[in-house]
């Protein structure tokens, strides 16, 4: 690392570096549960999991010196698995034994990894901590690439979500089937297979924000998988509206942000009015809160669900068939 | 070859025998009504037919192919497509939106066939579009078609569900009450319409109704049913003159 | 060591946990049958019983400590019950009014269990809080080692269903409870005040929750701390699943059946030189097989 640099970091800008990648990393796991419930309504109360086992997976692989990037697309293969072992059985059940079935598998999940060497490292309980820098950088690049990194995966899964969704008939049965699965059924398609297959894409991209984490945050405790951040994501995805993919991402920049103004306070607030543990509680009771709001008074969220009109499928049809600026201008409208 | 043809069709529900023995047949190209009181089975019947319940006895034969044991999408996907006494549409998308869910699709209805085959897939999509077009202008649902389905009046709704069905372009269609709780006016409009697919599109139709004067205009033949049985089968003018039909409906109504 | 002894020693501990966990899940099979609610915060309703109870407890202002102790439950038994029931007038009867269907109850539900922990945690800090005096009186069963407070829970618990018992049988306002849990439309219509037997509904629930998680926490040598609710909430949530939801007795067999097969599992693991929260698992595939394969239960009610 050089030891003098003109261009040191104003801490300010670290901070907000670091509430940014934060917010990012929340925001695929929002788009990923907003695919398995606000498109496809498969409540999964167990996100995390998936989330956890992606990194688990590039951090085992990382500190045994072996790439990275077989690490993502390990983790990826085992989401995919649990997703399809998941989904398959439980598929036609009620959604309430659904939640609770995913939320019993996110805590098997975490127990293993909180207690096997072979995943969990050295110490299992406390959790792999020696992920070195990205790309070799010194620390203040790393915290700058991190975050471009994941403002680049998040434009790209958004892209891709918002293309399914809403440019292949495939996202337009989903939508059907969280309607009325019966009707779906009656017009010839069955309703598991896009089921499986988009629970299994959103496990996927779960376990690629897990990844992420960890290459970014450089570590992962099994405290980081507990079933009170698969809450915490859920908020996220109420606030923003289930169905829509923006209202998500905005939803994860707002309870982020709530979160970390809190933690900002307890440098303005003396301890003996509120200690740092008082504020992070009155900061989940907060949540808290929130969650029973909108639920009563908000239940499909603050933002509505994108209609698709004729229109908007003859742009569609029109721009696919006009080469590179058609793509743009398709891809440009989300 | 009819079209399609139950033999003996059974179903009990804890000791009811909500479906009889039930033995009908559709012939190719026309409109077989079936009547009868409240409660005589005919829904559950629909419901055998079209794989939504599973028999206990009988057979469900559609264009000589035994569909018994076959799952409802895979019913639909053979031909056979119902529509539901309660309307079943997607609520919270457009309405032409809803009717592009319907048709079958080579490339559309898979995941990795669509992203291979994405330009064919639009060119499906296009096809699909332009018919949703023709059959909303068909069914005078064309100034709604932009509109939350479930935004759509009763009436409405009927005919947006009787044109996603007929956007499947189905060998048959069973309509479960088309004309339920619609206006005379509409309710004739819709029939023109049945028969005009019926006579210029080959199609054929197998229809729940309590309305009988639709029922005595426009169909070609008639299937009475009550307590789970049929109770007489003939051509309207037969079926207006028997007793045992009359009595159904008075006793138990 | 002595494998009888060993067993001895699993059944023993296993009847005192069980007791108490049939005491919480007695309250959530009534919840989730009646109000059609899979209550993710009654964890949190046995940590705020808890908190009342030892932090009263611990400060002894009575000097006989049976009657602290008894004063105590009765303060976390009525404290948590008003908590539940302040819960529901504010979140869950305003979704009843709206229709909400069960997914939006349980959210509901995740939403107030934030609340709760955050509240006790905020109040009474993260740390641990046991029992301020030393060491109770151990009694010797057979080689088994048991805490004589606990023979004492154990019977008193018993004594807890036997009276409630009576209570839903006899009295007015418990068969209007199981009138309701058959049927709430029926109930209504048959001019049973529904909202006043929800209202006692919740104080029964609130109240057991409460009462076991003061009991916990007195006794325990371990204490309590915030975590507590939600890792003993799946716990419960096995018990009554597999006992049948709004089924008693199927919650207070699930209950110990539950907590026989993570006490066993556990000691196996021991044994075996394997970690021993690996029973948890054993317990989490029980639930999730059960949801699966036999959602109403081994006495197949209604779900």
């Amino acid at each position: 690392m050089e030891v003098s640099r003109k261009m040191a970091l104003h801490p300010i800008i670290f901070l907000l570096l670091g509430i940014g990648s934060f917010i990012l990393i929340y925001a695929i796991l929002a788009l990923s549960l907003n695919l398995q419930q606000g498109y496809t309504g498969l409540p999964n109360f167990g996100l995390i999991g998936f989330y956890g086992i992606g990194a688990y997976a590039t951090a085992s692989i990382i500190v045994q010196g072996i790439n990275p990037i077989i690490g993502i697309i390990l983790g990826m293969l085992i989401a995919t698995v649990f997703g399809i072992a998941i989904t398959l059985p439980a598929i036609r059940i009620r959604e309430i034994y659904f939640a609770i079935i995913t939320i019993a598998a996110a805590e098997i999940i975490r127990i293993i990894f909180r207690n096997e060497k072979a995943i969990g490292g050295e110490y299992p309980q406390l959790g792999i901590f020696n992920i070195p820098l990205l790309f070799g950088l010194d620390y203040e690049m790393h915290k700058i690439i991190s975050f471009l990194l994941l403002l680049l995966v998040v434009v790209c899964i958004y892209l891709i979500l918002q293309f399914i969704i809403y440019s292949m008939p495939f996202g337009r049965v989903l939508k059907a089937i969280r309607e009325d699965e019966d009707a779906v059924k009656a017009l010839g398609k069955d309703p598991v297979r896009y089921k499986l297959i988009a629970f299994t894409i959103g496990a996927i991209i779960a376990s690629f924000a897990g990844s992420m984490w960890v290459l970014t945050q450089r570590g992962i405790t099994p405290d980081g998988i507990m079933p009170l951040w698969t809450f915490m994501i859920w908020i996220m995805v109420l606030l923003g509206g289930m169905g829509n993919n923006k209202g998500v991402i905005m939803g994860a920049i707002l309870i982020t942000g709530i979160q970390q103004i809190m933690q900002e306070l307890k440098f303005y607030i003396p301890t003996e009015v509120l200690d740092s543990n008082q504020i992070i509680s009155l900061t989940w009771t907060i949540i808290g809160i929130l969650i029973v709001l909108v639920i009563i008074f908000l239940p499909r969220g603050v933002l509505k669900e994108r209609k698709v009109k004729g229109s908007d499928i003859e742009k569609t049809i029109r721009n696919v068939n006009r080469g590179i600026k058609g793509w743009i201008r398709l891809l440009l409208r989300n | 070859m009819d079209t399609l043809i139950t033999k003996k069709l059974s179903k009990n529900f804890g000791g009811i025998k909500a479906v009889n023995e039930v033995s009908i047949s559709v012939k190719k190209k026309t409109i077989t009504a079936l009547i009868g009181p409240n409660g005589s089975g005919k829904t559950t019947l629909f419901n055998l037919i079209s794989g939504f319940y599973e028999p206990d006895n009988g057979k469900v034969l559609f264009l000589n192919k035994d569909i018994t044991n076959l799952n409802s999408h895979q019913i639909a996907n053979q031909g056979l497509v119902r529509t539901f006494q309660i309307v079943r549409i997607f609520r919270n998308i457009s309405v032409i939106e809803n009717m592009l869910v319907a048709p079958k699709r080579d490339y559309g209805d898979s995941f990795i066939k669509t992203i291979i085959n994405f330009k064919k897939s639009i060119k499906e999509e296009k096809e699909a579009y332009d018919y949703a077009n023709d059959l909303l202008n068909l069914l005078e649902l064309s100034h709604l078609k932009d509109e939350y389905a479930g935004n759509l009046s009763g009436g409405q709704l009927k005919l947006l569900s009787l044109g996603m069905a007929l956007m499947r372009d189905p060998e048959i269609l069973l309509l479960d009450e088309p004309v339920a709780g619609v206006n005379p006016t509409l309710a004739n409009k819709i029939f023109d319409i049945l028969i005009n697919c019926r006579d210029n599109f080959n199609k054929t139709f197998l229809i729940i109704e309590h309305n009988m004067d639709v029922v005595l205009d426009f169909s070609d033949l008639i299937y009475v049913m009550n307590r789970g049985k049929i109770i007489a089968e003939g051509s309207p003018k037969e079926i207006f003159s028997n007793r045992g039909v009359i009595d159904a409906y008075l006793g138990v109504d | 060591m002595d494998i009888g002894i060993l067993i001895t020693q699993w059944l023993l501990t296993s009847i005192v946990r069980g007791s108490l966990y049939a005491l919480i899940a007695v309250g959530l099979t009534l919840v989730f049958r009646i109000l059609k609610l899979a209550n993710f915060s009654h964890g949190e309703l046995f940590v705020f019983g808890a908190y009342i109870g030892i932090v009263f407890f611990n400060s002894f202002w009575i000097d006989n400590v049976i009657l602290n102790a008894i004063i105590s439950y009765f303060l976390a038994f009525g404290a948590t019950a008003a908590l539940a029931v302040f819960f529901d007038f504010a979140a869950y009867k305003p979704l009843r009014n709206r229709d909400a269907n069960p997914l939006m109850l349980m959210i509901a539900s995740l939403g107030i269990s934030i609340i709760i922990r955050g509240i006790v945690q905020f109040i009474w800090g993260p740390r641990v809080q046991k029992y301020a005096k030393p060491p109770q009186e151990i009694v010797d069963i057979g080689g088994a080692l048991i805490y004589s407070s606990e023979i004492v829970v154990v019977f008193a618990v018993i004594a807890i269903f036997i009276g409630l018992y009576f209570l839903l049988t006899k009295t007015k306002i418990g068969t209007a409870l199981r009138a309701i849990s058959d049927s709430k439309d029926l109930a209504e219509i048959s001019g049973i005040n529904t909202e006043q037997s929800i209202i006692f509904l919740w104080v029964i629930a609130g109240g057991f929750a409460g009462l076991s998680g003061a009991v916990f926490a007195t006794i325990s040598p371990a204490g309590i701390i915030p975590e507590s609710g939600f890792q003993l909430l799946l716990f419960i949530f096995a018990a009554v699943i597999f006992g049948s939801i709004g089924n008693i007795y199927g919650a207070i067999i699930g209950a110990f059946i539950i907590i026989l097969v993570d006490t066993i599992s556990a000691g196996i693991f021991s044994l075996l030189s394997i970690s021993a929260e690996y029973s948890k698992i054993i317990v989490f595939v029980v639930l999730i097989l059960v949801l699966l394969f036999k959602p109403q239960g081994i006495f197949g009610g209604k779900s």
